[in-house]
């Protein structure tokens, strides 16, 4: 392992009109080791990475890589230089096979600009890294998982001999299995002696697999060290400013009337289709419902919604949805829902959830407006509108500096906090369905949502949790179902002990091998 | 027999400058830049292939001009549209408007008429309908191959697909449009010299008569790819032949008017993308800015 200062920082600032994203950070990282980059939402991580691609330009301090000092204007320069990145959200054509996204941009072609993919596969088959990956070069990249899209770019960055990767929270999409498998092949990249860069939230896999930490705060380092000699205190503390205390101790679950029933329901004219699905939640629990992206969670939701065609039965809050419901239906039906008492916090809140360029005030209230009467005889009643969402806004903690602002200019933590409160207050809620409650927000927003979740709980709603992120749902449920590949892989019930889920179990039912396992059980009987 | 004869050899008379446009089309869509600037490109070549002939005499002067025409066009359209992160289809629609006023302006500034160019004499025209055609259907098999084959192909699917892909690897995906909107301008440019020095004696007023358009119906029909869309431009070519031929001629004693017949490509068209769902394949980032 090679011990020479790669990537070095300093005193490096980076000022939008409205804030110091990164504020005079001083670092050095050595080569061929993998480095955590930490820190919560709007911390600075991304700009501070983007600084170091050249796809920003410091305000004021240099970079320097291996001692120079870096001044290239584009991320064609970056990679020219040996840098490469992995986005969150992955650059890939998805029209396009593997061998031709890896060749875009730095395609070897003969003569009349012919692409010469032959010889392209022919070097990546020579490199050990790369023949290991084991990706079909002409699969078009729409046919793939997650998990091969990210080999893709990985792939990406190893035919262009890139020397420094940074990779901005890879491990947000995958599953336990396939995350262990990234840290493998991220591993034997630093074996070689190059130096990774990992962003991510997840303090488990930081200490599993990572050699350094780094943490952001507000833009200012607030702590750098050896993963061999941390405590996960430090880092805590270093990330959020004070110590997180431990989720209360929960009281057990007791239950109540049955809120919502699913009795044998297939969704087969869906992207990733559910079969043969039945399950029964009662007021006062929650259900935690775990799978790798795409098990059929969103289909799900869209079933129990009234918004999809299904075969055998779904009840919600006593009322039997209509199997193939029109568009007008399904909007009579929806209604109906949310006047009994459903609130949705949905997967993706830009898509689903938010008003992005309409105001925060607006945003914290709409869609029950009527039923919180802040409209009476069709006219907006401003100051009960007002009064209502500031009350809202400040018990979920939702910090804005403007009612008037547009809710998109809220960092992540604060636009699903608000997003909580309206679904939450002013309304009695008897069934509470949460996808994703936690993607991309802060550690303190994570916390208290979680609080709240389990408050809600106790308060006699019926909650449905569905994540990809397992620590979340074991935090959360009393029972966890398992879905894999729109199958019902495993049930598994709280223990009253310290680790009330087997980790591993779960992990085994997310995976492919269970759905193929139930599909030979169905075959046979 | 006869009559048969005529109508195929109609057909494809007219497929020419519904092809050439189409596969303008397709090199600007396909790298994400929507086109409905084909009717104002095709108008603009056929305008300035038949007036560098009506000055010089000299139809292959007029053939470079209308080529250059149609490429400066595309240039001007692709650069207001990606530069100004516009709406494509809006832009398209003002460039259309900018050319149905330039031309009679000009037309009046050198010829003394709004109306068109003076009658070209057959001698300065380029008379052979088939080397058209087969360069069209040339064209078509190089697009083909290209689109597959070449970093250039590559590049272009990229771009209207998901340009940030080309962005992280330093390539600029705005500029891959404007190159392949200046492609799409030269190769549009050969159906509007077919247009004025060919099918035409010069050109006159509103001449491409709505045929960008159709051009366009095509690609969308065709898939966006280019075998598909020389297909559907010969369809829709057949549907105009088929106009021709009927035009003045009686149905049971009943005497057809013209102006009915000749709403039969047009029908035809609409008929045709009601009937075929094809916004499917439209390339991802179509109309998007990058």
């Amino acid at each position: 392992m090679s011990q020479t200062t790669s990537v070095q920082f300093d005193s490096v600032s980076r000022v939008f009109p409205h804030c110091r994203a990164v504020d005079n950070v001083s670092a050095s990282f050595e080569g061929g080791q993998i480095h955590a980059i930490l820190g919560e939402n709007g911390a600075g991580k991304s700009t501070l990475m983007k600084l170091l691609f050249g796809l920003l330009q410091p305000t004021e301090g240099q970079i320097r890589i291996r001692g120079e000092v870096q001044h290239w204007k584009s991320a064609g320069d970056a990679i020219g230089a040996g840098l490469g990145m992995v986005q969150q959200h992955f650059a890939l054509v998805d029209s396009l096979s593997v061998i031709d996204n890896i060749m875009l941009g730095y395609e070897s072609t003969s003569a009349l600009g012919v692409l010469n993919r032959g010889e392209a596969i022919r070097n990546l088959e020579k490199n050990r890294q790369s023949a290991a990956l084991q990706l079909d070069w002409h699969q078009r990249v729409e046919e793939l998982s997650v998990g091969e899209k990210q080999k893709v770019e990985i792939l990406k960055l190893i035919a262009r001999k890139s020397q420094i990767l940074v990779l901005d929270e890879p491990t947000a999409v995958l599953s336990p299995k396939e995350i262990d498998g990234l840290f493998a092949i991220l591993k034997s990249l630093r074996d070689q002696g190059r130096t990774v860069f990992v962003i991510t939230h997840k303090l488990g896999e930081v200490f599993d697999h990572c050699d350094t930490w780094f943490v952001l705060r507000a833009g200012k380092k607030t702590g750098q060290g050896s993963i061999a000699t941390a405590r996960l205190d430090d880092i805590v503390r270093a990330m959020v400013g004070t110590d997180v205390p431990p989720l209360d101790s929960r009281r057990p679950a007791v239950t109540g009337e049955s809120r919502l029933t699913f009795s044998n329901v297939s969704i087969l004219e869906a992207a990733h289709p559910v079969r043969d699905l039945s399950f029964e939640l009662k007021a006062g629990e929650v259900l935690g419902v775990a799978g790798v992206d795409g098990a059929g969670q969103s289909e799900i939701v869209e079933a129990l919604l009234g918004l999809r065609s299904f075969a055998g039965e779904i009840e919600v809050l006593n009322c039997i949805l209509k199997s193939s419901p029109t568009p007008n239906e399904s909007a009579v039906q929806l209604t109906r829902l949310r006047e009994l008492g459903l609130a949705l916090v949905g997967e993706d809140r830009h898509q689903q959830s938010l008003w992005l360029d309409e105001s925060v005030e607006i945003n914290a209230a709409i869609g029950f407006e009527e039923q919180n009467q802040l409209v009476k005889a069709g006219w907006i009643q401003r100051g009960a509108w007002r009064e209502a969402v500031l009350r809202w806004l400040n018990s979920f903690d939702v910090r804005f500096n403007s009612l008037e602002l547009p809710v998109a200019r809220l960092s992540g933590g604060n636009q699903q906090k608000l997003i909580f409160a309206r679904e939450l207050l002013g309304r009695a809620v008897r069934l509470l369905v949460v996808h994703q409650p936690t993607r991309g927000v802060d550690f303190a927003a994570i916390r208290l949502i979680h609080e709240r979740i389990i408050a809600e709980r106790d308060r006699g709603t019926a909650v449905v949790v569905i994540s990809s992120e397992l620590d979340e749902l074991m935090a959360l449920s009393d029972r966890i179902l398992v879905l894999c590949a729109g199958r019902a892989t495993g049930h598994f019930y709280r223990e009253p002990t310290s680790a009330p889920f087997d980790r591993e179990k779960i992990g085994v039912a997310m995976t492919d091998a269970a759905a193929s396992r139930s599909t030979q059980q169905e075959r046979r009987a | 027999m006869d009559l048969f004869v005529a109508f195929i050899e109609s057909a494809l008379r007219v497929s020419i400058p519904l092809m050439f446009a189409a596969y303008g089309g397709l090199i600007s869509e396909r790298s994400g830049l929507a086109n409905v600037a084909l009717e104002g490109l095709l108008l603009m070549s056929a305008f300035a292939g038949a007036a560098t002939v009506a000055v010089t005499q000299n139809p292959w002067l007029g053939l470079a001009a209308g080529i250059f025409a149609g490429a400066v066009g595309g240039l001007v359209f692709g650069v207001a549209a990606i530069k100004s992160r516009a709406d494509h289809i809006v832009m398209g629609i003002a460039f259309n408007m900018l050319v149905a006023g330039l031309i009679p302006t000009i037309c009046r500034a050198w010829f003394g008429v709004t109306g068109g160019t003076p009658q070209l004499d057959r001698s300065v025209r380029l008379t052979s309908d088939a080397s058209f055609f087969v360069a069209a259907i040339l064209l078509g098999a190089i697009l083909f191959w290209a689109l597959r084959a070449t970093s250039w192909g590559l590049r272009l699917k990229a771009a209207g697909d998901e340009p940030s892909a080309l962005t992280v690897q330093g390539v600029s995906a705005g500029l891959v449009r404007i190159q392949a909107s200046v492609l799409c301008g030269a190769v549009v440019g050969l159906g509007g010299v077919n247009l004025s020095l060919c099918q035409g004696s010069g050109y006159i007023r509103e001449m491409a008569g709505g045929r960008g358009f159709i051009a366009l119906a095509a690609l969308i029909f065709g898939a966006w790819k280019p075998v598909q869309a020389g297909l559907a431009c010969l369809l829709f070519a057949s549907a105009d032949a088929l106009q021709m031929l009927l035009q003045g001629k009686s149905f049971f004693d009943f005497a057809m008017p013209n102006s009915i017949v000749q709403i039969v490509p047009y029908v035809a068209t609409l008929l045709l993308l009601a009937l075929r769902r094809s916004t499917m394949n439209a390339p991802k980032a179509i109309n998007r800015p990058v």
